[in-house]
């Protein structure tokens, strides 16, 4: 075997090496500080009290139960959604492809404005309405925010796998009299079953591991895992406790990853690449489709961005009257008579760059790792690499945070280690973009390169970025919005010295200037939606040249 | 010159194991049916794969251990394999742009690949933009334009137009010729083997089953296999020619049995091409009646019905089906086929 087949059969290794080097060793910090301050006797013991609590398990099967009923409801209120994009070119497909990804990548804190501000008791929704039903502060607005969170994701997924769908079989299925109805029965949803497997694991995840939104509308009453290991670990100082719940956590979101990896092995992946998917045209719509179909998406604009629109409309009334007042206030550097300074502890212009400072170098390195990642593994099936790499989705993002700060703190800048703590929460996502994107660049391509005489670095930059492009700048825009969007691991490791959108809105609630903080959301929102909205259109040009 | 010495290459259910040579402005062609290891052999020349054991060389230096990149042997793939973010030009001078030639000069260039594949003025359009025949000529074009020591061509021809296809060859023919450069091309059409190749190499499960002109091999192929493969074949057993009535071999006759009868191996068995055969009125030779009739343009195929199996004859006479007439097996046309 020569050194270059040597290298990329251990390839897959040595990815998995640098990820279980990066992602172990904090969590094993976390996990086993308790048992390091007080030995390892005592840890066993907390955690034996911890197995003991009933509250344990409450919030075990609360956890379970409002993740899975999340997932459930994304993927069957995003199906249609999915199938609309992934079959017909209707008016405005672009728009909603791009902008149903905001919530997705909004900070936590957004979500939850946004939510309390249409859904809540004085919300706008109540206001219509003329009524004063209240069901956020439940069990109901915990799944609300997730649904709203991660619909985008399923319709991603699942719309993406749908259009890989051989064409071929479409016809085949045409040709032997199927009804529309039954064929998506018969056929697509079993060729689907992975692709829906997976954007339900991986939401199960993101919301088994969710913090702000359940901290904030479950209380202790409908308290996760998560929430109670951030009270052991930060309001009962309870290190052990804080590390068997931690561990539970593991246990759990492993035995879902590799339950969903087993299940999705058992099926065939959807059968690509026979022949690309032809989508209809808009305007082939029979009357009744283009009902339902812009039915269905005016429906969902209105559940996803009405509360998105009344952080807007109350950012900008104020005092029973329309003002730009909250604005003027961000970049006046005052509210009334107090320095913006003290309050966020950061100018407007500083907190603007350092948020867009740190998340385009996490974005960088994220995405020029997952990059790498992807072109080793080009054209081999790794499933056990594939899942390992969804293993951040599954960790806390507390845990993994504080681990890094214990072991690095003091070492490394706090800056850089935002980056990498970042970094890792967004890999899955990023990684899995590239690798798609790398299969879908023929091995054809590179081989007729190799014989032209082109070699790896010149290949990777006159060829593979090229025509990758789409997929990295994609891959970008999602490593750049989980970065500006994060909360937790700029709070656990930055410990307020660095100031980004989501912490400066945190400060701005805790000053009870809330019209500021939905000024600041409303800046966010642009600023993600227009990075956006340009990939997007970017992506289409390419896509009209083929790529 | 490329010559590859008893190269072998291992897979779990399948090995190839071959030793070939292309001399310079020689068209080799490999010749085999699916799986049988055409491309593979083809990868192994390119450096895509490497052998397990042993050697190629291309003028003379050993290449075996040298990577793709820095063999300097054109490929071309069946589907173009145009790269999609480049205009035409771009595309062929990507070759020259990894040389670090000068921007003018690769464009210089270009453009006489261009003209010399019969695209000149394309140099600024999208791939997209060209038919299947177009995409191909500029693929080729592409693997040309850095002066490459060998062309290795896998099925150049099947994703393009059947009437772009004739076209197409004459350029590559042409190209092929000018330059001098030893090439291999990769089909499992017949047609195309006999119309292109200096020489065709039949491959059967990764191993050589027979090599020679087009001429040869189809006019006197070595096996059963090569005789069916290279185009329809009437196979008789020794037996079954022993049945033939005297008259069926014409003015040979008699002699021609005898002759026939001295051969030796007792397996051995004989092939006539359809069209070599001769037809009669009844009682002049082996009687037949036609079974099957099929118009093809230039010529009629024919299955006829006879006392020793089914005769396939390839005619520009017409015969009503259930004609009963005789069949003639003209005696130099009767190659004997070793037993395998």
């Amino acid at each position: 075997m020569g050194r270059r087949d040597a290298l990329r059969s251990g390839a897959p290794y040595l990815i998995a090496a640098v990820f279980v080097l990066l992602l172990v060793p904090p969590v094993l910090t976390v996990l086993g500080a308790g048992a390091f301050e007080r030995g390892a006797s005592a840890w066993f013991e907390e955690a034996r009290r911890v197995a003991a609590r009933a509250g344990t398990w409450r919030s075990l099967r609360f956890s379970v139960i409002q993740a899975a009923v999340s997932a459930a409801l994304s993927i069957l209120i995003a199906l249609p959604g999915a199938y609309f994009l992934s079959h017909i070119r209707f008016a405005g497909r672009r728009v909603v492809q791009s902008v149903s990804l905001l919530p997705f990548v909004l900070p936590s804190l957004i979500v939850i404005l946004a939510i309390i501000s249409f859904y809540g008791r004085n919300g706008v929704l109540n206001q219509l309405l003329g009524t004063r039903f209240a069901f956020v502060y439940s069990a109901g607005g915990i799944i609300l925010a997730h649904v709203l969170f991660n619909i985008s994701i399923a319709l991603r997924m699942i719309s993406t796998a749908w259009m890989q769908v051989d064409q071929r079989l479409r016809e085949v299925s045409l040709s032997l009299g199927e009804g529309n109805a039954r064929r998506v029965l018969r056929l697509h949803l079993p060729l689907l079953l992975p692709a829906i497997l997976n954007a339900a694991t991986v939401i199960f995840l993101y919301c088994f591991v969710s913090f702000g939104v359940v901290l904030v509308f479950g209380g202790v009453r409908f308290a996760t895992l998560e929430v109670r290991i951030y009270q052991a670990m930060f309001m009962n100082l309870n290190l052990s406790a804080a590390g068997a719940l931690a561990l539970l956590q593991l246990a759990v979101c492993g035995a879902a990853v590799f339950a969903a990896h087993r299940l999705a092995a058992r099926r065939v992946a959807v059968a690509t690449r026979g022949r690309r998917f032809v989508m209809r045209s808009g305007r082939e719509m029979p009357w009744l489709t283009a009902v339902v179909c812009y039915g269905y998406w005016a429906a969902l604009a209105l559940f996803l961005f009405a509360p998105l629109g009344s952080i807007a409309l109350r950012a900008f009334y104020r005092d029973g009257s329309w003002s730009t007042a909250a604005f003027r206030s961000l970049l006046a550097g005052s509210i009334g008579d107090r320095d913006i300074h003290q309050i966020i502890r950061a100018d407007f212009f500083e907190l603007v760059t350092t948020s867009l400072t740190i998340a385009g170098i996490c974005a960088a390195v994220t995405t020029a790792a997952g990059f790498i990642a992807a072109r080793a593994v080009r054209g081999r099936k790794v499933p056990w690499l594939d899942t390992l790499t969804m293993a951040p989705l599954a960790i806390s993002g507390v845990t993994f945070s504080l681990g890094l700060r214990l072991l690095w703190f003091g070492i490394i800048p706090g800056p850089v280690l935002i980056i990498v703590a970042q970094g890792v929460m967004a890999f899955p996502l990023v990684f899995r973009i590239l690798r798609g994107g790398m299969e879908g660049l023929p091995l054809r391509y590179t081989e007729t390169a190799k014989s032209l005489g082109a070699g790896t670095l010149f290949r990777v930059r006159t060829l593979e970025i090229p025509v990758l492009w789409r997929s990295i700048l994609n891959a970008y825009a999602f490593g750049f919005a989980l970065s500006l969007a994060d909360f937790t691991a700029v709070l656990t490791i930055g410990r307020g010295a660095i100031v980004t959108f989501p912490i400066a809105m945190y400060r701005l609630i805790g000053f009870q200037s809330f019209d500021v903080a939905l000024a600041l959301g409303v800046w966010y929102i642009i600023v993600v939606a227009v990075a956006f909205v340009a990939i997007d259109l970017t992506s289409q040009a390419r896509e009209q040249e083929g790529l | 010159m490329i010559r590859a010495e008893d190269l072998y290459r291992g897979f779990d259910d399948f090995t190839i194991a071959l030793s070939l040579s292309v001399a310079d402005g020689e068209i080799l062609t490999l010749l085999g049916a699916s799986g049988s290891g055409k491309t593979t052999t083809l990868r192994l020349l390119a450096g895509f794969e490497r052998p397990d054991r042993g050697s190629i060389t291309v003028d003379g230096v050993e290449v075996t251990e040298v990577p793709a990149q820095r063999r300097r042997m054109g490929y071309v793939f069946q589907d173009y394999t145009l790269f999609p973010h480049l205009n035409v030009a771009e595309n062929v001078a990507y070759g020259l742009r990894v040389q670090r030639v000068p921007a003018p000069e690769r464009r210089r260039r270009a453009q006489e690949l261009l003209e010399l594949v019969g695209l000149a003025g394309f140099g600024s359009r999208g791939v997209q933009t060209l038919s299947g025949g177009e995409q191909q000529r500029v693929a080729l074009a592409r693997a040309l334009a850095v002066h490459p020591r060998g062309l290795l061509l896998d099925e150049p021809f099947s994703a393009v137009d059947t009437e772009r296809r004739e076209e197409l060859r004459r350029y590559l023919v042409q190209v092929q010729r000018r330059l001098g450069i030893p090439t291999v091309f990769v089909t499992h059409s017949r047609g195309e083997a006999l119309a292109l190749s200096d020489r065709i190499i039949v491959l059967r499960d990764g191993r050589i089953e027979d090599e020679g002109s087009p001429e040869r091999l189809y006019e006197h192929p070595q096996t059963e296999y090569c005789a069916r493969f290279l185009g329809r074949a009437n196979i008789l057993t020794r037996e079954q020619l022993l049945r033939l009535p005297q008259t069926a071999f014409g003015a040979g006759g008699r002699g021609a049995a005898e002759a026939h009868r001295a051969e030796p191996g007792p397996e051995a068995s004989f092939m006539i091409r359809p069209e070599h055969l001769e037809t009669a009125a009844a009682g002049l030779g082996l009687p037949a009646t036609v079974s099957y009739a099929a118009y093809s343009g230039a010529h009629r195929d024919y299955e006829f019905d006879t006392p020793i199996g089914t005769i396939y004859l390839q005619t520009t006479d017409r015969h009503e089906l259930g004609t009963q007439l005789s069949l003639r097996f003209p005696r130099h046309k009767l190659v004997p086929l070793p037993q395998e």
